[in-house]
């Protein structure tokens, strides 16, 4: 089967993978001449780890295009796989056991934590198209990039905007944190949660860390910390924050029960006037609510800058270093580069797209994303790039400590700074 | 004497009934979040009041394949229990009839392996299960499921046959039997109780089981029960009403189950209680 060959899989093998040309694999390009003999069709069996749930919008767009790919390449198959909650984990233990999918989505980790697992993808044609906003967090020194963007994670504080109004507030109205703190004041007054968070799914608390720490460092203290050491006194500033923000009573009083999907109903029934969280919780807010009136805005800074949004890689598609079917593996983020494609994914994540050949409907957030977009500047998130890898769930359970009063900031800075150590040791060792 | 009897009765009965009350109502909101749509939000202790939405029913069984899964489920946990039932009374009659050196360190290496959390082998099982070809297969899971189960089956086994008396099989030695015919003809008939509690512990673990199914199992057409309402859940989107509606449908062979063997569950529960 594998020499059948029909006019349309040579055609889509040429259109899809001619971007590997230059690459040496033989498979996908012409023995001879390209243009009048028959070509080999692509073949091989791929498993895509797609890090989202199996009904979800975004799997759904999956399904339609890789129908579409395989009935243009009969010999190649692709099975989907809708992730759990815990993405990272199943594929943390599927490359600590060798047994490593062929594509899988990186969340937001294609270069600095699975660089070494993945394909350098630098040189396909779609490489060049890749919004420039993600070359802080996909390009490394060199400008290699080892994942295909599908869109481009901007984030800031979410609020309702009728929650605000009925205070009086205007997102436009809040540039420093003390005006943040009076809003919050004002909807807790009015018997409404000023910050809801969730605390069963975990993650959401570390991101009190992501979204103020960047204001709380200046240019020096970040390359500081960058290279390797602890600048305390800045992180320091987001966990009093939220001590700050506890003490004001400002959370959702069920937050050691709440998910992240608890967040999206609250913000979308009006019942919290803030969360900090990235932008897919106001697109489930929407599906819960149509007629909500969520957006984001950009997030104060603690030294009295301007004013940031966090912009990071989301849905992006790496292939495994080790795939036995590499072209086909190509091929297929190709035609999902292809700018109908790349277009259709994009909206369905409900984010701005990763490449600047598609486009994206970003619904009822397009108001924020137009307000504040490429006029505030923008941070990667901190804990990928000024902290060491693994630091993650020190950041969440030192958060999580304050916010729920079981530790004190100083004990929550003494953990950070013993944990940072250990592990950026470790890292050098 | 008999108005107290009675008034006591009345508080044991709304004792139970408040009990029974805790029990069912997290059913009460799966069933309540299933027929109602992603876009009615009503408390979900309130019953849908526009009619029942079946498209979750629908999404339950289309996209998530809960129809496969429960197939699966049922292959995958009636051989594995029919497997731990069969290996944990053969391998528990030796250990505790013959009460060796040898035998003793066995039993206890049994017993040891009880307190080693499974997710801490996560990672080598996996390992091991990629290198012999068994994910996604019915045997790979069968296998993880059988090991993980019969320790505490073995332990029941083993504790259940020392209870019974040495006389009844010395008889049957002198009548002629073999040790074989011994062990099936007259010890194993006495096993039915711990047999159903064995059965009940081993089954309801393996029909529940969700994480060493949802690595091991990740295509469509293998996932069980549990993982394939995991598939509804992401960090970035889930849709609990299909969630609630796949776990309502993954709940009806259980139910149908129980209803039908409920004197056997009963017997089974309070058999370990009788023996000590």
């Amino acid at each position: 089967m594998r020499t059948r060959t029909t006019a349309l899989a040579a055609i889509t093998a040429l259109a899809l993978a001619g971007c590997s040309s230059g690459t040496g694999d033989s498979a996908t390009s012409a023995p001879d001449d390209a243009a009048t003999t028959e070509v080999e069709a692509l073949s091989g069996a791929l498993e895509f780890m797609t890090g989202t749930s199996i009904d979800s919008e975004l799997y759904l767009a999956y399904e339609d295009i890789t129908e579409a790919f395989e009935s243009a390449n009969p010999d190649v198959s692709i099975e989907l796989v809708p992730s759990s909650t815990d993405h990272e984990g199943e594929v943390k233990t599927r490359l600590a056991s060798g047994n490593t999918p062929d594509l899988w989505m990186t969340h937001g980790w294609s270069l600095l934590r699975y660089s070494e697992f993945l394909m350098p993808l630098t040189d396909e044609l779609w490489a060049k198209d890749v919004n420039p906003a993600l070359d802080p967090a996909m390009r490394d020194g060199d400008g290699a990039i080892y994942a295909l963007p599908l869109d481009v994670d901007v984030a800031g504080l979410l609020y309702n905007a009728d929650v605000l109004a009925s205070v009086g507030v205007t997102p436009e109205d809040i540039r420093t944190w003390e005006d943040f703190t009076a809003a919050c004041d004002e909807i807790t007054a009015a018997g409404k949660t000023a910050i809801y968070t969730a605390g069963k799914d975990r993650w959401p608390t570390g991101l009190f860390v992501d979204w103020i720490a960047p204001g709380a460092y200046d240019e020096a203290a970040l390359g500081t910390q960058a290279d390797g050491t602890l600048v305390p006194e800045s992180y320091q500033v987001a966990l009093d924050k939220v001590a700050q923000f506890r003490d004001s009573g400002y959370f959702n009083p069920d937050y050691t029960s709440a998910t992240s999907d608890d967040i999206s109903l609250a913000l979308a029934q009006g019942d919290t006037g803030f969360s900090f969280l990235m932008n897919f919780v106001a697109v489930t807010a929407y599906t819960y609510n149509p007629d909500a009136n969520v957006g984001f805005m950009p997030i104060p800074s603690a030294s009295g800058g301007d004013p940031y949004l966090v912009v990071g890689e989301k849905n992006a598609i790496g292939i495994s270093s080790t795939t036995e079917s590499p072209d086909a593996a190509r091929a297929y983020l190709a035609f999902l580069a292809q700018p109908d494609n790349g277009s259709v994914l994009a909206k369905a994540s409900g984010s701005a797209p990763g490449l600047t050949t598609a486009t994206s409907d970003l619904g009822a957030l397009q108001a924020s994303h137009d307000a504040w977009v490429g006029k505030v500047p923008s941070v990667p998130y901190f804990d990928r790039v000024y902290m060491p890898n693994g630091a993650w769930d020190t950041i969440v359970s030192t958060t999580e400590g304050v916010l729920t009063n079981q530790m004190s900031v100083s004990d929550a800075m003494a953990k950070v700074a013993t944990d940072f150590d250990s592990l950026t040791a470790q890292a050098q060792s | 004497m008999t108005l107290s009897r009675r008034a006591w009765g009345g508080v044991v009965g709304v004792f139970l009934v408040g009990m029974a009350a805790v029990q069912l109502a997290p059913f009460y909101v799966a069933l309540t979040v299933s027929t109602k749509p992603r876009t009615d939000l009503s408390s979900r202790w309130l019953p849908p009041m526009d009619g029942i939405y079946w498209d979750n029913f629908a999404r339950a069984i289309e996209r998530g394949q809960m129809l496969t899964a429960v197939k699966n489920s049922v292959i995958v946990t009636l051989l594995a229990t029919i497997l731990v039932v069969v290996l944990g009374a053969l391998a528990a009659y030796p250990l505790a009839r013959r009460r060796t050196r040898l035998n003793k360190l066995v039993f206890l290496a049994f017993l040891g392996s009880l307190m080693i959390p499974p997710l801490s082998v996560l990672v080598p099982i996996y390992t091991l299960m990629n290198r012999i070809d068994g994910v996604n297969t019915y045997w790979g899971i069968v296998a993880i499921m059988v090991s993980g189960q019969l320790p505490l089956a073995i332990f029941l086994y083993a504790s259940f046959i020392q209870t019974i008396p040495i006389s009844l099989e010395e008889a049957a030695l002198v009548d002629g039997a073999n040790r074989f015919q011994i062990f099936f003809r007259i010890v194993l008939p006495l096993l039915k109780p711990v047999t159903a509690t064995v059965v009940i512990l081993a089954g309801v673990f393996i029909w529940n089981d969700y994480q060493m199914s949802l690595y091991m199992l990740t295509t469509s057409d293998m996932r069980t029960i549990a993982p394939a309402i995991g598939a509804f859940f992401s960090q970035q989107s889930s849709n609990l009403g299909a969630a609630a509606a796949a776990s309502l449908i993954g709940l009806a062979p259980i139910l149908v189950a129980y209803l039908f063997l409920q004197r056997y569950f009963m017997k089974g529960m309070i058999a370990g209680a009788e023996k000590g």
